[in-house]
């Protein structure tokens, strides 16, 4: 009987941990798939007065999160970046959620470095959020927070190139973003951006890709800003025929 | 509409008897007349209007099904096009008052991700082809603007009309900030033609087709389109803003 208890003993001993990390596992999980659902519900009932669904959603899903045990870097990172964008978007509180982006930063920096993919939706938002600040003029110091703006996006499209290669579609989403960022004030910069990104994508799947579209969508706009508008509808007309592509192949226009 | 283009000599003096008794009233505009043929292979009667503020090819056939016009570069509707009723506003134009400031960074990709679907499908249908390059045919989502007050088609407003601003903190006429209703990712008044559509930070989070209907939703009530804001039911109602979107999803397969 004393061995037995011994043997259990030690079973539970070896075993805890795993088990612990497990739990964390399906809580994570679980964790990871409302927050899917929110956001699903998010970009269809957009605008509409069923947002509130959307919103429930977030809420439910905050809780969940909330009550993961030592939640992994990754799992804090992503809950960071939806609560900072749900503070921003649908709270009107932008330090709350500059607050919520910067502590999910440093956290996910601190425990998986400087090149985690990890970091790369926080330091997205916290751009977005700068870059409003900025154009809107709704900060004391709009300049500061372009410097900002810009700082971030182009740390997340390094990070983006460190953790998924140079060529890779996720670099191209970081140089549109950051042409997106550009484009209000230097085109030709945003132009330059907007063509690089297309010249990666295109590398991708016979260029049939939501990146493809997304960059020629950004560089008709861009030239549509300098003034050259039939250089525009000539890249309108190769953006109907990626959307076009991407329809008859059933892949989604968005990344 | 497959139209190929078949000039036949006995077809000239024909096309000219035609073309004298038809276009007439808008002789100034009309450049070339000539017969075609639908993708059915029906004979139609082709015109190239290149007129001084649009250029398009009209297609008149024996059915009105296979009958339309192809879309004007600037989204010029043709002359004497349309007339469709419900809706509102003086027309002519008005210049942008630029509330809001402009955007920037996911909402600047937003909005241009959804520029380039609403373009393409208020555009109309890509056929193939005249003097060797793909031309488009009216749709039913092009067909939304027809006989609007500003007399120019939902891409040419798109491009040469409207303006995308942040709405964040902007009033509207009644005093509300619609931008902090969750339920607005984008929003206009109705109908003076005002050229600025505010445009929530919300929208950047919108799946790329809920967005390009809800910018021509938008678009619609640029062009003049009224919508019933008010709860109940009456004889003679607007469209509600749920059914605006609605038809914007169904005529532009969104």
């Amino acid at each position: 009987m004393k061995q037995i208890t011994w043997i259990l003993g030690i079973l539970l001993l070896v075993s805890g941990p795993a088990l612990a990390q497990s739990a964390e596992r399906a809580d994570s999980n679980e964790c990871a798939a409302l927050l899917d659902q929110a956001k699903v519900l998010e970009k269809t009932h957009g605008g509409t007065p069923k947002i509130d669904r959307a919103l429930a959603a977030y809420d439910r899903a905050f809780a969940r999160c909330g009550a993961v045990q030592d939640p992994s870097p990754a799992t804090a990172a992503r809950v960071a970046a939806a609560r900072g964008d749900v503070l921003f978007v649908y709270h009107q509180d932008r330090q709350g959620a500059i607050r919520v982006l910067e502590n999910g930063l440093k956290a996910v920096t601190a425990a998986l470095g400087e090149d985690a993919a990890e970091r790369v939706a926080l330091l997205d938002e916290l751009s977005n959020i700068y870059g409003s600040n900025a154009s809107t003029g709704l900060s004391e110091s709009p300049g500061a927070d372009r410097v900002r703006s810009r700082e971030m996006a182009e740390e997340a499209l390094r990070v983006r190139q460190a953790a998924y290669g140079a060529r890779s579609l996720k670099a191209a989403e970081g140089w549109v973003l950051l042409a997106a960022e550009e484009g209000l004030y230097q085109p030709e910069l945003a132009e330059k951006y907007a063509r690089q990104a297309l010249e990666i994508a295109r590398e991708h799947g016979d260029g049939v890709n939501p990146q493809t579209f997304h960059a020629l969508a950004m560089l008709a706009e861009t030239l549509r800003s300098l003034g050259r508008l039939s250089e525009a509808e000539a890249v309108d007309e190769e953006t109907g025929e990626v959307i076009r592509e991407l329809e008859a192949s059933g892949q989604s226009l968005d990344a | 509409m497959m139209l190929r283009s078949r000039q036949m000599v006995w077809g000239v003096l024909l096309g000219l008897v035609v073309a004298s008794a038809t276009l007439a009233p808008r002789a100034e505009a009309a450049a070339k007349v000539y017969f075609c043929t639908s993708e059915g292979g029906t004979p139609c009667l082709c015109i190239d209007w290149d007129g001084p503020a649009s250029t398009y090819i009209e297609v008149r056939c024996p059915s009105a099904g296979e009958s339309g016009f192809t879309t004007d570069p600037n989204g010029h509707l043709p002359p004497g096009y349309g007339g469709g009723g419900g809706w509102q506003g003086p027309g002519g134009g008005q210049t942008s008052d630029n509330p809001g400031k402009p955007t920037s960074g996911e909402l600047t990709f937003a909005i241009n991700n959804a520029k380039s679907i609403a373009r393409l499908r208020l555009k109309g249908d890509s056929e193939c082809c005249l003097a060797g390059k793909p031309y488009n045919v009216p749709n039913e989502c092009t067909k939304l603007f027809v006989g609007n007050p500003l007399g120019m088609l939902g891409a040419g407003l798109l491009d040469n009309y409207v303006n995308f601003r942040d709405g964040t903190g902007v009033h509207a006429p009644d005093g509300t900030v619609p931008c902090n209703s969750g339920g607005t990712a984008m929003w206009t008044t109705c109908c003076a033609h005002d050229p600025d559509v505010m445009v929530c930070s919300s929208y950047k989070n919108l799946g790329v087709n809920d967005a390009a209907a809800i910018m021509i939703h938008e678009v619609l009530h640029v062009a003049g389109q009224p919508e019933d804001a008010t709860p109940g039911i009456g004889p003679g109602d607007f469209p509600t803003t749920n059914e605006i979107t609605q038809r914007v999803k169904d005529a532009c397969n969104l």
